[in-house]
């Protein structure tokens, strides 16, 4: 995002709060969201797709609402108001085409009129036969779960993406010659998958209370979050909701707010944008023929990912702060951290939490009380090694975010393993007045180069590329 | 920790209003940025930029376009501390001098510090290129007022009539992000008739956030400082770009829309004569520099895209005038370059011409360090005396040398197996005249399998790339054969290949690289190909040329061989015929590598096209004073004087060998 952007949506959150002033949060909110979602989508190839995709996202919220509510407690007369604006929205949007003044809401221009409106009157039919017809349950809570991952699969995989956007194109009359994988680029999707799976999980578990559709769509488009996270729980978000907020409540949350947004903005443009420039990619790392230099750009790097999305995290805390709320802490300083369980325990925490609490604690706590369950080794190398493979791959299916999660599956593996002998000697050193400190200062330059050459894997094309740079840092040619 | 209150808010809040009203103010007033631009993290944590910031693709080519001249000046290597064994040359001029499209090495500063020129003191001649990519004398004399600061034993600034034209001097953009040392310039050399537009300076006008993108630019070009010393790239090169426009409209003889004839008024020549009050202490050279002079339609009229004929020959009889009122030490070599050594524009020059430049002008500028220091003698072994203007294009070196006609106007082909000796190497034939039964076997079986019996490909460096190698045989208008009218045969059977640029060619391939699929261009090779691999697949041929003459470093010769050995079995198994290619250079000191080339040769009993032999009679045998580089000519073989260059040699020797490999192939 560009500077002015962000400096836009700081305005329009600063109006918001006013707004919110009048009329609680829950309907200023509910409006924002959506719209948010129709302006954040960029500009895409593929004629229409970036609308398409925004009304799509509606829709998935809607059934995903009916899915985690019980019938009983599916009332129309205290939601006809949300489902009017989710369905209006689209079609006032797409009427904006007649008035010529596209680009403002939607970066491309909306489709025809008469097209949305069909779309949305087959998703109303849709909508209307869950409502009346299905129940809640756990197996209709896994079905949604699973048609989630599998558009995250279409989507993440070059293959799959690329195959559809060959359909779309002839779909809408356009060379599926220049189909391209890149075409299919729907913003806000990965984030809202987590926040809807964890509703749909927490339903199943009976976990979870029930709530209306406007502030369901509050707690899953919530604009701060929505492109860039963090991934609020909804039993933490929904309280926050529900606060009074006055225009001049609360003068220490404005500060904070405006201090994180400040923040926020000098790490991402001035300190992560500058090291951008240096940043490895596929031409800096052919054309480097210094291993020195190129041990500093891996450095650079490592630096320019953490300042660029810890940079957008602090917006995103920001914002949400001056909306009245509090989202989670997604970094905790990680690259100060001295073993590599420290760091996936501050980098990226509501992503790694998600993965703890819905892949990894449940399956190994099957997995022991399973037949195997005494392999305790293996149970631990599988599930981390598979649950930061799911991580690597969450950024996209391919050789080197594999590569990227395995790196890491590993070396968690290596240090869960090695960490009683770890422990038992720092316990023996921890009288000696400078081995401590010897011993956390070579831990940190060990777990530091370690995640560093850790993003050759993530930022290489492919392994082939990650591999020629590992050769060049260690001396080879 | 204790709750804040508005009020507290609000007197931040003031503060930090007031405080940036204040920074906002100062800077307005001060001039900050000019005083940061000297914080640089150049020749100190990374190595000096060679040439001066300037770069419209940042992203690609590591640099970028600013104006700060502080900022430029202290990034660049001149702002080292000066060694006192080095004699400090600047070269100020414009693209041409900066380089376009050149590596750092190729420019022409690069290339006279190749000279290892010295002093009678003993000093060696430093050569720092000062030129920057726009065309104005005021600009010239801009960067050579702030180069006063870093001690120059001599100057050396080279011109053209786009950077004169009065009326447009200060249509510049580092002069107008510079106005008031442009100002400053004017007031001081008495230059009242370049009337610089008096922006208002206030708070509103220059503040941090109308001077942000200067200020950012501060802090990227530190960052870019690591790429340079990583990749040691300045510059981006594209693949493929136009080359300078040759044929021009009818009636197209308009400059800057001024009249015929120019009048001195029209020229800036105060500005030159500024820049020679500037360093009045050191010897000053004004070089005329070459430009292209077309061959093209409607050329009577235009020399190049720049510059009608009338308004260049004005030009050049105003420069002489002045020289001579001035007593300026002026040299005119804007002939010396032939038409096809230029590049992109009418100005920027190929490496090889460069060199050219570089040769030309050596012994001039060691003679006027000589003259400053009363030196007398040939301490250097090059000749001193002011070479007479030259009136007409030349583009090969002046060495007086009868050439003895060793190309055979025809050719005979043989059935007999010839003795292959690698010891015996430089006595081999020029042109192979034998094809085993072995080998017309394997191009039968490619020809099977798919290879086109009318391709041929080239596997080589930047001295094979189309421009310079066999390209112009596409072309019927850029070649005449001559008494070797025969060949024109086999032109027509392999047109097309002559001039298509293959992808296992290009300038910095080596035996090695061919060999990388890093070096693959990944827009048209498959992952993980090489280019050789890629070529093959794409091309088909049926005939290769396998030319390697770079290999600067001190690998040995054996390394060299046991790639060569792989890109040979490469070839004969995609069932093409391999013609290996001696070099005419012997940068390795022992000729090791065209040894080896000839064993290989010998052993895999494939044709060797000893171009090292056909090179031998000719000046300089038919390579600069660099070693390396070929001298210069066309492949119009009528005209003697091309047949005296490298280049031209090269490719008539290179086309008999295709033509006796087909003879053989179609018996």
């Amino acid at each position: 995002m560009k500077i002015e952007t962000i400096l836009l949506i700081i305005t329009f959150t600063v109006v918001l709060r006013i707004m919110i002033h009048f009329w609680g949060k829950v309907w200023p909110l509910t409006v924002a969201a959506l719209l948010f979602l129709f302006w954040m989508q960029p500009a895409l190839p593929v004629r229409y797709l970036g609308f398409w995709f925004s009304c799509l996202t509606l829709i998935l919220v809607v059934i995903s609402w009916l899915m985690i509510t019980p019938k009983s407690e599916r009332r129309f007369k205290d939601n006809w108001l949300t489902l009017f604006l989710v369905f209006s929205v689209p079609l006032i949007l797409s009427a904006w085409r007649y008035i010529d003044i596209n680009g403002i809401i939607v970066a491309n221009r909306p489709p025809l009129l008469w097209q949305v409106a069909i779309f949305l009157f087959g998703c109303a039919i849709v909508i209307a036969i869950i409502w009346r017809y299905i129940k809640t349950s756990a197996t209709a809570a896994i079905a949604a779960i699973v048609a989630f991952i599998l558009i995250f699969i279409i989507l993440k995989t070059p293959f799959f993406a690329e195959l559809l956007s060959v359909q779309v194109r002839q779909w809408v009359g356009q060379s599926p010659q220049l189909a391209s994988s890149l075409d299919i680029r729907w913003i806000g999707f990965s984030y809202l998958a987590f926040r809807v799976i964890h509703t749909l999980f927490e339903s199943k578990n009976g976990k979870l209370a029930s709530m209306e559709l406007n502030e369901f769509i509050c707690y899953v488009l919530f604009p701060p979050s929505l492109t860039a996270g963090p991934i609020d729980r909804i039993e933490r978000f929904l309280p926050d909701l529900h606060k009074q907020l006055r225009i001049f409540d609360n003068p220490d949350q404005y500060f904070d707010a405006f201090k994180r947004i400040l923040f926020g903005l000098f790490k991402k443009f001035v300190i992560a944008d500058t090291l951008g420039l240096i940043a490895l990619s596929q031409q800096v790392a052919e054309q480097t023929t210094s291993t020195l230099w190129l041990w500093i750009i891996v450095y650079a790097s490592a630096l320019q990912i953490y300042f660029d999305f810890s940079g957008y995290t602090d917006l995103a805390i920001g914002l949400g702060k001056i909306l009245g709320v509090d989202l989670p802490e997604n970094f905790k300083k990680p690259y100060l951290k001295t073993n590599l369980a420290l760091f996936w325990n501050s980098w990226h925490i509501t992503l790694t939490q998600w993965f703890r609490t819905y892949y990894f604690n449940p399956i190994t706590r099957k997995l022991r009380k399973s037949k195997i369950g005494k392999h305790q080794n293996s149970i631990m190398l599988v599930m981390q090694v598979t649950t930061m493979l799911l991580i690597g791959l969450w950024h996209g299916v391919s050789g080197h975010f594999f590569a990227w999660g395995l790196w890491h599956g590993l070396g968690m593996f290596i240090h869960n393993r090695f960490s009683p002998l770890m422990q038992k000697l720092q316990n023996k050193a921890q009288n000696d007045p400078i081995l401590p400190k010897l011993w956390n200062g070579v831990s940190w330059v060990i777990t530091f180069n370690f995640v560093a050459l850790g993003w050759v894997w993530f930022l290489m094309p492919n392994v082939q590329s990650a591999i020629s740079v590992f050769t060049i840092l260690f001396g080879g040619k | 920790m204790e709750k804040m209150r508005w009020s507290s808010l609000i007197r931040i809040s003031v503060k930090v209003v007031i405080f940036f009203v204040v920074l906002n103010l100062l800077f307005s007033i001060v001039h900050v940025e000019a005083w940061v631009g000297n914080l640089s993290g150049y020749n100190f944590i990374f190595p000096g930029r060679t040439r001066f910031p300037f770069g419209e693709n940042p992203g690609q080519a590591y640099n970028l376009t600013m104006n700060n001249i502080n900022a430029m000046f202290a990034s660049h290597e001149v702002s080292k501390k000066a060694d006192e064994t080095e004699y400090r040359v600047f070269l100020i001029g414009d693209s041409s001098q900066w380089g376009t499209l050149l590596r750092p090495e190729e420019t022409l500063s690069a290339q006279l510090n190749q000279l290892n020129l010295q002093t009678c003191d003993g000093r060696t001649m430093h050569f720092y290129n000062l030129g920057y990519p726009t065309l104005s004398w005021m600009k010239d004399l801009m960067m050579m007022d702030k180069a006063k600061e870093y001690q120059p034993d001599m100057i050396i600034w080279m011109v053209t009539l786009e950077s004169a034209v009065a009326k447009d001097q200060l249509q510049n953009p580092l002069l107008e992000g510079n106005q008031d040392i442009v100002q400053t310039l004017i007031e001081k050399y008495g230059l009242s008739q370049y009337a610089v537009s008096n922006g208002d300076d206030n708070i509103l006008t220059r503040n941090i956030f109308t001077e942000r993108r200067n200020l950012a630019d501060l802090f990227r070009l530190q960052a870019y400082g690591v790429l340079w010393a990583a990749t040691g790239i300045d510059q981006y090169y594209p693949e493929r770009y136009d080359l300078a426009k040759r044929d021009f409209d009818a009636g197209d003889d308009n400059f800057h829309e001024l009249k015929s004839p120019l009048k001195e008024s029209d020229l800036s020549f105060d500005i030159i004569a500024a820049g020679r009050k500037v360093f009045s202490n050191v010897p000053f050279l004004i070089i005329n520099e070459p430009i292209m002079i077309s061959s093209g339609e409607n050329s009577d009229i235009r020399y190049d895209y720049y510059y009608p004929r009338w308004a260049y020959d004005d030009y050049r009889e105003l420069m002489e005038v002045q020289a001579n009122e001035n007593d300026w030490n002026y040299l005119d070599i804007w002939n010396l370059v032939n038409e096809y050594e230029f590049t992109n524009t009418a100005i920027h020059m190929t490496p090889d011409a460069t060199t050219m430049v570089a040769e030309r002008i050596a012994p001039i500028i060691q003679k006027l360090a000589f003259e400053k220091m009363n030196c007398t003698g040939n301490q250097s072994g090059i000749t001193y005396s002011l070479p007479e203007v030259t009136k007409e294009p030349v583009s090969t070196p002046t060495e007086e040398s009868v050439i003895t006609q060793t190309i055979a106007p025809t050719l005979e082909v043989s059935t007999v197996q010839p003795l292959c000796d690698a010891e015996k190497w430089q006595e081999m034939p020029v042109i192979p005249a034998y094809l085993s039964p072995d080998l017309k076997k394997i191009y039968k079986d490619g020809l099977a399998r798919g290879n086109n019996e009318h391709a041929f490909s080239v596997i080589g460096d930047c001295q094979n790339v189309p421009s310079v190698f066999l390209g112009s045989f596409d072309d019927p208008n850029s070649y005449d054969l001559g008494e070797y009218s025969y060949l024109q045969d086999v032109i027509e059977f392999y047109e097309g290949s002559f001039s298509r640029r293959g992808a296992a060619v290009s300038g910095g391939f080596n035996v090695a690289r061919v060999l990388s699929p890093l070096a693959a261009d990944p827009a048209v090779c498959n992952k993980n190909e090489t280019p050789l691999e890629c070529e093959l697949r794409i091309q088909k041929p049926s005939v290769v040329f396998i030319s390697m003459e770079t290999w600067w470093s001190k690998r040995p010769a054996e390394t060299y061989e046991q790639y060569m050995r792989q890109i040979i079995e490469i070839v004969l198994k995609n069932g093409a015929v391999p013609i290996l290619a001696t070099k005419a250079d012997n940068l390795e000191g022992d000729n090791g590598i065209n040894y080896t080339i000839t064993k290989l040769a010998c052993e895999y009993d494939i044709p060797l096209w000893n171009f090292y032999a056909a090179a031998q009679p000719l000046p300089g045998h038919g390579v600069w004073s660099d070693g390396f580089h070929l001298t210069v000519g066309l492949n119009y073989f009528n005209n003697p004087e091309n047949m005296k260059t490298g280049r031209s040699v090269r490719n008539l020797t290179a086309l008999q060998s295709l033509y006796s490999i087909w003879t053989l192939l179609q018996q």
